[in-house]
This record gives C-alpha cells, structure tokens and sequence, in this order.
C-alpha cells in the first residue's frame, strides 16, 4: 500500500482531471480518487486477469487441434486490418468525448460519443461477418482446440464491444438530455476507459492471434 | 449517481496529443501489417511485432487512459493484474514464440506437440497409410493358398473355431445374420473370396464394420483353418440364407 500513502502529499500538482486538487468536490476522502473511476480501473485491472486467462489459453492449445482449418486458413489479413484500423480510430474519438465532455462542449461530447459507438458497431458486424465466415469455411466452436479457444477469446472480447456500445449510447443519451453535465464528465471518462481497455485488448489479440500466425 | 465534480475552467484541452496519438498508432498499425511483406525481416517478425503492439498498448494506456499522470492507486490495481496476466502469457508463450526463451532453443516441447501431417492426417499419417502399416499380411501368397485348399479334405478344425468366433454374426451354417454377418455359403463376397483375401479379411477385419480383426485372437494356422473352412462353405446355399451381397465369383 505504500503506492497509496506516497500520494497523499502530492495531492495538489500534476494533473487536473476528476476534479484532482478540489478537496471539498472528491468523493473519497481517504484516497482521494472518484468512486466510480477506482472501480472502474479495479474492475479492467480483473480484466486483465479474464483476458490473460484467455490468451494463454489460446496459446496453450495453439497447433495442437487434430481437425479443421488451420488459423492460417481462416484468417483474413485485409478484413481484420480493417476492423482493428476501425477500433483504434474509436479510441480516438472516444478521447474528444472526454475531452469535449471536460472543456465544457456537450453536445460534440454526445456526437462523439455516437461515433464511438457507431465505429464499434462496425467493429461488431466485421466480428459477425467473420465468425459467419470462419463457420462455413468449417470452424465451429466444437471443431477443435482452435475453434473453441478461438470463439471464446474473441467471442467474449467481442461482447465486451457490444457492452460498450450500449454504454457509450446509454451515456450520449444522458448527455442529450442534460442529465451529465460538464462537471460530472468523470462519467463519460469511466466509460471511456472501459472502451480504451477494451481496444487495447484488441490491439494484443490482433497482433499475438492474427499477425503472429502469419509471421510464421 | 453522486458524481465527482469538474472544473471546466481549469480544464486544457488535450485534443492535439490525442489526434498526435491517433496518428502514431495509425502508423503503427500500418507497419505491423507492412512488416509481413518484407520476407527479409521474416527472423525479426515475432519480436518485433510484440514490441509494436506492447508501445500500442503503452499508448493508449499512457494518453488516452491518462494512467501515466493520473493517481498512483490506479496504476497499482491496473499494472499488477496486467503484470501478472503478462506474466501467464509470456510462459504459455513459450510454446509459440521461441524467440523470446531466456535460455534454450525456446520451444517448450509436449509429447502433444505433432507435425502437421500427423494432426491432420496426410502423407505417412493418413488413414490409408496407418491402416496399410496397422495391416498383417496373410503369410502365404495367394497361389499357395488356393494350393493348399485344394489339398485339403478335413475343414473340421476350421469348423470348430468357426463355432466358437464367427458363428455368432454369421450364424452356425453361415447363413449370415440381418445386420451382421453376410451369408458364406452363397457365392459372393464383399472383400474377396479367394483363400488369400478370406485369411486377409479374417485377419485384419473391416473398418467402420461389425467384421473385426482376428488377429490379436487367433495364431496365423487358426485364422487359416478357418479360412479354408469359410471357402469350402461356398456354394452350399443353406436354405434361409441371407441374400448375395457383394460381387459374385466362380460357384466352386
């Protein structure tokens, strides 16, 4: 815990986000932070966990399946460039939502927010196109050890997508009907780092899962 | 929701750091992909890909998730997680990226770890050719084999081991059983009817049917009797027999 007591003297310099250096507006008075971003962080930090478990899984079970296409079959180098390409651009947006939402301009926050939305929308439907794709070419979750640890690692991070699709719209919607203000962006921030995380998850599963399988 | 309150006024915009970051990771990604058409660079592809994706990740958590700059008891409950899910990923890794093994050649070695003719059975690993290996040949050739029938009078230790393996598929006068066992005493036969495929079928059976191989439970004179017993039954045609299956041969 030594991490948590070195902070407290330094409580009033650096950066000004969440409402930092105002001590009568932070919720927390032990450790100073915003609730719903302490959770927020806690809560990718198990994620890393749920998706570790999933990657080495991956791994573990790589070029042993006895029957089906091979990833090297199935992967689509173009199609996924693209969804990933789409993925990392929400990213950005995602960022001027926040960045909008704390210098005041809610309205581009809520726009923002529906480009981000909208950009993983697109995500999700390249994912469904390719799992269409992946299972008439003869990959099913029960196929082999690819199939399964395949479908459940990006299945779940898929999911995880469409979770923050319904955020992001759930929060642009708020936003439109004035219930999120300038001054309460911690809100659009927390969902924001949830989107983040979601496409930094992304950017291992694109390199260590697609790209690695065709570097070899 | 009791929300945590911003101030807007104090707030700057990070707006060109973000569109900066956009733009890197842009080219990041542009490289990834552009790194797989340079088959010179094929020996740096894995290194040098994780270390794009792990600056990408950097990235995103340093700029848009403003961990670099933010409180510390974030970075605690997000690194330690993320260091040792790392950790776990690295060490199954082990398995598929050789490169990076601290000692050794690299690649951890599982009894489960087999070529890509053996999982998917082609070339030296493919059905016909494990059933050729897994196959016994009948020790004598065919002509000596028809040879010896026609030297033979007495077909009754055949019968005996016939009574005891064959007739309970086949039935006791060989009729052959719905389901089971095609009739022997007709004239046809589904995998040969000369002494030499008799003895080859009785040996090794039929895959993907009732017939199996009897060569683990009789010795090769067993499986020869038997044999010429099956072929002296040929054309005896015992009433309630099932029908020809088969391709029929020469009735004596």
């Amino acid at each position: 815990m030594s991490a948590i007591a070195a902070e407290a003297p330094h409580d009033d310099h650096g950066a000004d986000h969440g409402g930092h250096g105002h001590e009568e507006l932070v919720e927390n008075n032990y450790m100073k932070v915003p609730n719903v971003k302490l959770a927020l962080w806690t809560f990718l930090g198990s994620e890393c966990m749920f998706f570790g478990s999933l990657i080495a899984t991956y791994f573990f079970y790589l070029e042993k399946s006895i029957s089906g296409p091979l990833p090297a079959e199935v992967f689509s180098i173009e199609i996924t460039s693209i969804s990933t390409f789409v993925l990392l651009m929400s990213s950005f947006t995602m960022a001027l939502a926040v960045d909008s939402a704390k210098s005041g301009a809610m309205d581009k926050a809520r726009n923002w927010l529906v480009v981000t939305a909208l950009c993983g929308s697109v995500f999700v439907g390249f994912q469904v196109y390719e799992f269409y794709h992946f299972f008439h070419m003869g990959l099913a979750l029960q196929t082999s050890l690819f199939g399964s640890t395949f479908y459940t690692m990006t299945g779940f991070h898929g999911a995880h997508v469409t979770v923050g699709v319904i955020w992001l719209l759930m929060c642009a919607a708020l936003v439109n009907n004035g219930k999120i203000k300038a001054e309460r962006a911690v809100v659009i921030e927390s969902a924001g780092l949830y989107w983040h995380f979601v496409d930094i998850v992304w950017i291992i599963i694109f390199t260590f899962v697609y790209l690695l399988e065709f570097a070899k | 929701m009791s929300g945590i309150l911003h101030d807007v006024e104090s707030y700057h915009s990070h707006k060109k750091l973000y569109t900066k970051t956009a733009i890197i990771l842009t080219v990041v990604t542009a490289a990834e992909i552009g790194l797989l058409f340079v088959p010179a660079l094929k020996p740096f592809f894995t290194p040098m890909l994780v270390i794009m994706a792990v600056y990408k990740l950097a990235v995103v958590v340093g700029t848009f998730m403003h961990l670099g700059d933010d409180k510390n008891v974030f970075r605690l409950v997000f690194l330690a997680p993320m260091g040792m899910a790392v950790a776990m990923i690295y060490v199954v890794g082990l398995m598929v990226m050789p490169h990076f093994a601290p000692f050794g050649d690299g690649y951890v070695k599982l009894a489960t770890h087999k070529s890509k003719d053996e999982r998917y059975g082609t070339g030296e690993y493919s059905k016909e050719a494990i059933a050729a290996r897994d196959n016994k040949p009948p020790h004598l050739s065919a002509e000596k084999y028809t040879a010896l029938f026609a030297s033979t009078k007495d077909f009754s230790a055949g019968k005996k081991l016939w009574g005891a393996n064959c007739a309970s598929c086949h039935k006791a006068d060989g009729g052959g059983m719905p389901g089971l066992g095609p009739n022997m005493t007709d004239d046809c036969y589904l995998h040969g009817g000369s002494v030499y495929d008799i003895v080859n079928t009785v040996t090794n059976g039929v895959k993907g049917k009732a017939m199996i191989a009897f060569k683990s439970q009789l010795n090769e004179e067993e499986i020869d009797q038997v044999a010429l017993y099956v072929r002296s039954m040929r054309g005896k045609n015992v009433a309630g027999g099932k029908k020809c299956e088969g391709d029929k041969v020469a009735a004596k």
